[in-house]
């Protein structure tokens, strides 16, 4: 137990460390930068949430716990998804699908934080464990895994039409977030559905292909 | 949404996926043009300007027309940029570096390089990228004159041009970039005097640049007392540094038919012993130089000053 919350709080501080760094390394006034920056800062709350959720013995604490990571968890999808927007240049998202995904998330927010609709807790071995409504909780996926494929189809469709310095840099953002994502979204999302909570842990831990990918363009060293 | 003023000053040569390109040889290619990059109007909204330059890039009455347009939009807009052929970037960022001092906004230059090699037009890897990211530096507080290209935003003074197709075809000549594309755009912040911006709009190439030191006899020549040459610069070499004597009968002759001889050595000269006799520059680019005597020519005629002004360091343009 001791050594999954080390492993989550290493991660969580690597996150954190990371969107300071980008804060203040690419500081300027571009939206993406923003959006990104959050996305690390929620990531940093999810892993902090999971980590402290393993040792709580106390259901109503739990509860509040597995609120606040499911929230980080919909703002990080949220976060990227406005990144992939506005990275680079802003794609006008379709006005329809711009509303669908507005209601959408104010739906995903009403169920992760109205009574126990959508998350409950039970205890096993004198730990507490969340128990999604399974309905809901496949609600929940769809909506993550739709704005994630959506969000990655406006990044491939940048990449397609990039040229130059941009499109190598589009390359590890898809590559990295990509990877990062859906093996996240694997052991958070579906070990869970499949009633496979002791796995969910792990998730965190793919965020590292984004750090390494992003790290890398920020610190590269050039052949001048 | 931001304002940025395109202007169309040469080097505007867009890929497209047939392998042809669009460019804009008068205003009205502009429409066409602009529908074969609309990520920029996603960006800003843009307003151009089109400089019919007439194949003369350099040309007085063109650079001054490409002044008094950004003097006269700088207040309505957030940032300008500037396109313009590879080739004489590094000149044109020069000489708007010294005749539009402190800028209000960013001034960002860039260009389509489009080489032949072999009969075959080789299409540039990064214009469509070079143009997205000039308006994010519009979009920053970078209030300089700068080239951007590949990865790399440069101070005008800084560029050097290293590679005829790549990349990055610019670098800076001490490694100190402006600012750097990696993720987003990493600015390195200059210090610079908060000072009014200024607009020059005269400059005067009465001089000779050499890359070497002429014969002697070539020199008498050129250093009449009756030609109308008043000015020359040497590019002095180590071993012309030695070569005292030939220095300082180069001196005498220019003394003698006053004409202001200057010797210029990118590096640095080992010892100044010429001190109050013949004029040594040196830690600065070539084209910054010779940008630099143009504008101190455009404001004076006097030699003390014109002395004075290129040994002072008016805007950070002498290198580390």
């Amino acid at each position: 137990m001791w050594i999954k919350f080390s492993i989550l709080m290493l991660v969580a501080l690597l996150n954190l460390i990371l969107g300071i760094l980008i804060s203040i390394k690419n500081q300027g006034k571009e939206k993406f930068i923003k959006y990104f920056v959050l996305l690390y800062f929620s990531a940093t709350i999810w892993t902090l949430g999971l980590g402290f959720a393993l040792l709580i013995t106390d259901a109503n604490l739990f509860l509040i716990i597995a609120r606040v990571f499911y929230v980080a968890a919909t703002v990080i999808i949220l976060s990227f998804f406005m990144f992939s927007v506005h990275f680079l240049y802003s794609y006008k998202v379709n006005k329809v699908l711009k509303y669908i995904i507005i209601l959408f998330t104010l739906y995903i927010f009403y169920i992760i934080l109205s009574g126990d609709l959508f998350i409950g807790v039970y205890e096993y071995r004198g730990l507490m464990h969340e128990l999604e409504d399974s309905t809901l909780h496949l609600v929940y996926g769809i909506y993550f895994i739709g704005i994630m494929i959506y969000s990655h189809y406006l990044l491939f469709s940048k990449y397609h039409k990039s040229q130059g310095v941009n499109k190598s840099r589009l390359l590890f953002v898809i590559i990295g977030t990509a990877i990062s994502f859906v093996l996240g979204t694997f052991f958070a999302w579906y070990m869970p559905y499949i009633n496979k909570h002791y796995l969910d842990w792990i998730a965190p831990i793919f965020v590292f292909f984004m750090t390494f990918s992003i790290s890398y363009l920020l610190f590269k060293k050039e052949n001048e | 949404m931001n304002k940025v003023l395109l202007i169309f000053y040469g080097g505007n040569q867009l890929s497209e996926k047939k392998g042809s390109f669009v460019s804009v040889e008068k205003e009205s290619d502009i429409n066409k043009w602009m529908q074969a990059i609309p990520e920029i109007s996603l960006m800003a909204q843009i307003k151009t300007v089109f400089i019919d330059r007439n194949n003369k890039i350099l040309d007085k009455d063109n650079i001054k027309k490409l002044i008094h347009y950004i003097e006269d939009n700088i207040d309505k807009v957030d940032g300008i940029v500037i396109l313009n052929d590879t080739d004489t970037i590094p000149l044109l960022a020069n000489q708007l570096f010294w005749q539009i001092q402190n800028p209000s906004k960013p001034i960002v230059i860039t260009g389509s390089n489009v080489i032949e090699q072999d009969n075959e037009f080789l299409p540039d890897l990064s214009f469509k990228a070079n143009l997205i990211n000039a308006i994010q530096v519009v979009n920053s507080d970078l209030n300089e004159v700068s080239v951007i290209y590949g990865n790399r935003v440069i101070l005008a003074p800084k560029i050097v041009r290293t590679k005829l197709h790549d990349l990055n075809i610019f670098k800076s000549i001490d490694k100190e970039y402006l600012a750097k594309i990696d993720f987003g755009l990493s600015i390195k912040s200059r210090i610079k005097d908060k000072r009014k911006a200024k607009y020059y709009y005269d400059f005067k190439y009465d001089f000779l640049f050499f890359n070497t030191v002429p014969d002697i006899k070539i020199l008498e020549v050129l250093l009449n007392e009756d030609s109308n040459l008043k000015i020359i610069v040497f590019k002095a070499l180590p071993n012309q540094i030695i070569e005292r004597e030939k220095l300082v009968k180069v001196f005498n002759l220019a003394q003698k038919n006053k004409k202001l001889v200057i010797f210029y050595n990118q590096i640095g000269f080992g010892k100044d012993f010429f001190k109050d006799t013949i004029l040594t520059i040196s830690k600065i680019s070539p084209e910054c130089l010779t940008t630099k005597l143009s504008w101190i020519l455009g404001k004076t005629k006097d030699e003390k000053k014109i002395r004075n002004l290129l040994k002072k360091n008016i805007q950070g343009e002498f290198l580390n």
